[in-house]
């Protein structure tokens, strides 16, 4: 069995990887490699064919695919190795993962530090347990973009969309062009799991009625899809009886989250963050365990791919430095807490010292709100110090919020922040 | 007299999502006051919306001989609203060859609209 050697290794060729990856390899010392079980790079970006990518990081809109070729080019530039149609099957304890492919069979591969850049997957119809038939016709949203994006399939006429995160909002506008019925969009939630523009341009644009506080109960239909029951829920997320009403579809889309994909993870014991479903990361990027980071939806799941490729340079940055041995960063340890309004933080430990040794001077926080808010103010405080004050307008669950957290005003002593929402009046 | 008038928009024009307020008389010439934008995109895309709403437009085109068999292409620049379904019909027979670079133009100033339908994606030949 052949071993390989990298100082950095990176798992998943999709925007987070192909960011910490360029990132790291900005060192030309470092051997840098990414492993993509794909074809080609890129990820999700390449069925992403809508513009809304980069206003961030190229100050332009771009398409998903263009997006991700930019970057490709840059891995390249960057002499970044990829081995491709390759799959990671574990994480060894002794800086060594296991993968395989049909060229090479099963390999060993040594690395300096690892980037975990997975990413994430949709949750399907089993995650959400709606009741009928099994048919064909009901896909995960993502799967349905593929079939009708990448591999230019017809895949129903007559749609219907479960959830109204972000994939099923532009599935909607995409099944509409494709010259499809779409018939309306439910939401288990009294609001949109997605973002606001997309609901306009998305539903509002083509007259899609959208359905909050609604769930789908039933699936009919033997060989093909044949309809759903839709109906109203209450506070509790109970379908009431009496409001079911009967739609005539041939194809279902479901859109109800996305978990990031961290078998591998959990497998080699990194410990887990139950709101992220992410390893616990700090503001380094690095897990619980030295010389391994995340990056991107296997982190946690984001709005934006810009905040993804921002926080993958940090984590390319802190792996480069770490593979090049200049210390042994230690395990970050003031826990950031949040209290309710928040459904997670990231990261969730904060480091005063940087992967090099070097005093930090700021941290990035991501946070997203449990249930919308005209306005509020996000208090981020130490014990009884308030270190950061910043007041927010038209606050929803589906975008998240980014601020900066000034390291120098926590004081030395401190073990925890604690996050929180003050509604201003 | 006049009346006045309001509507609220969302802008679409990045994530952010400002909640624009749109006030005019209704008198001869229409004047519109635009607040609650972020940036002066949001002035732009408001008095769009009220005179000749403009969307990006983005589909894909049937490509033989590639490594994919799908090119997502994208108008150059916004397009008129009503003509992004017309596009995304007219773009559906059609048929191109790979190789196909990025950036390349497949069709320019498509129905008139000063906007070229642009390649998205680099496809290789199988």
């Amino acid at each position: 069995m052949e071993t390989i050697i990298y100082d950095v290794v990176v798992i998943g060729g999709g925007p987070a990887g192909m960011a910490a990856a360029q990132k790291a390899a900005s060192d030309p010392s470092l051997r840098v490699l990414i492993i993509e079980r794909d074809h080609y790079l890129g990820g999700i970006l390449n069925q992403c064919i809508h513009p809304g990518f980069g206003l961030k990081i190229f100050n332009e809109t771009l398409t998903g695919p263009e997006y991700a070729e930019r970057f490709i080019q840059f891995v390249h530039e960057a002499k970044v190795d990829c081995l491709l149609d390759t799959m990671v099957l574990a994480i060894n304890s002794n800086n060594a993962l296991t993968a395989i492919n049909s060229d090479e069979g099963r390999m060993t591969i040594k690395f300096g530090a690892l980037i975990l850049a997975m990413g994430c997957r949709e949750r399907s119809r089993g995650s959400v347990i709606i009741p009928g038939t099994r048919p064909s016709g009901v896909f995960t949203a993502g799967t349905a973009q593929f079939y009708v994006n990448i591999k230019g399939d017809k895949i129903g006429e007559r749609v219907f969309v479960l959830g109204s995160g972000d994939i099923g909002l532009i599935m909607a506008r995409r099944m509409t062009l494709e010259g499809a019925k779409v018939l309306g969009v439910a939401e288990i939630m009294p609001h949109s799991s997605g973002l606001t523009r997309n609901v306009v341009q998305c539903l509002e644009d083509f007259d899609i009625p959208l359905y909050l506080s609604h769930t789908v109960v039933a699936i009919r239909g033997t060989k093909r899809l044949e309809g759903v029951t839709l109906a109203k829920v209450d506070s509790a997320y109970r379908p009431i009886v009496g409001t079911e009403r009967e739609i005539d579809c041939d194809t279902l889309l479901l859109s109800v989250g996305l978990i990031p994909e961290n078998e591998l993870t959990r497998v080699a014991g990194i410990e887990m963050c139950d709101k992220t479903k992410g390893p616990i990361i700090d503001n380094r990027m690095q897990t619980q365990r030295s010389g391994i980071f995340a990056c991107g939806n296997v982190a946690q799941v984001h709005d934006l791919v810009d905040y993804v490729t921002e926080e993958s340079q940090i984590a390319g940055y802190n792996a480069a430095l770490f593979a090049k041995g200049k210390t042994k960063s230690t395990v970050a340890g003031i826990v950031v807490t949040v209290t309710p309004d928040f459904s997670m933080v990231s990261p969730q430990r904060l480091s005063f010292i940087g992967c090099d040794g070097t005093q930090l001077d700021s941290a990035n926080i991501m946070l997203r709100v449990s249930h919308p808010a005209k306005s509020g103010v996000v208090v981020i405080s130490a014990e009884a110090n308030r270190l950061v004050t910043k007041r927010y307008n038209h606050l929803t669950p589906g975008e998240s919020i980014h601020l900066a957290l000034p390291l120098e005003r926590i004081p030395a002593t401190c073990q925890a922040i604690q996050i929180r929402l003050e509604v201003s009046i | 007299m006049s009346r006045q008038k309001t509507v609220e928009k969302i802008c679409i024009s990045c994530p952010v999502g400002c909640h624009l307020k749109i006030e005019w008389a209704d008198e001869s010439p229409l004047h519109y006051i635009i607040t609650g934008n972020g940036c002066k995109r949001g002035l732009a895309y408001g008095e769009n919306e009220m005179r000749h709403p403009m969307r990006m437009a983005t589909t894909t085109i049937y490509v033989k001989g590639g490594i994919v068999e799908r090119l997502p292409v994208k108008t150059s620049k916004p397009i008129p609203k009503a003509l992004v379904v017309p596009l995304c019909q007219f773009l559906e027979s059609m048929e191109l060859k790979a190789p196909i670079a990025i950036g390349e133009v497949i069709i320019k100033n498509i129905f008139n609209t000063g906007a070229d339908v642009v390649s998205c994606r680099t496809i290789h030949v199988l």
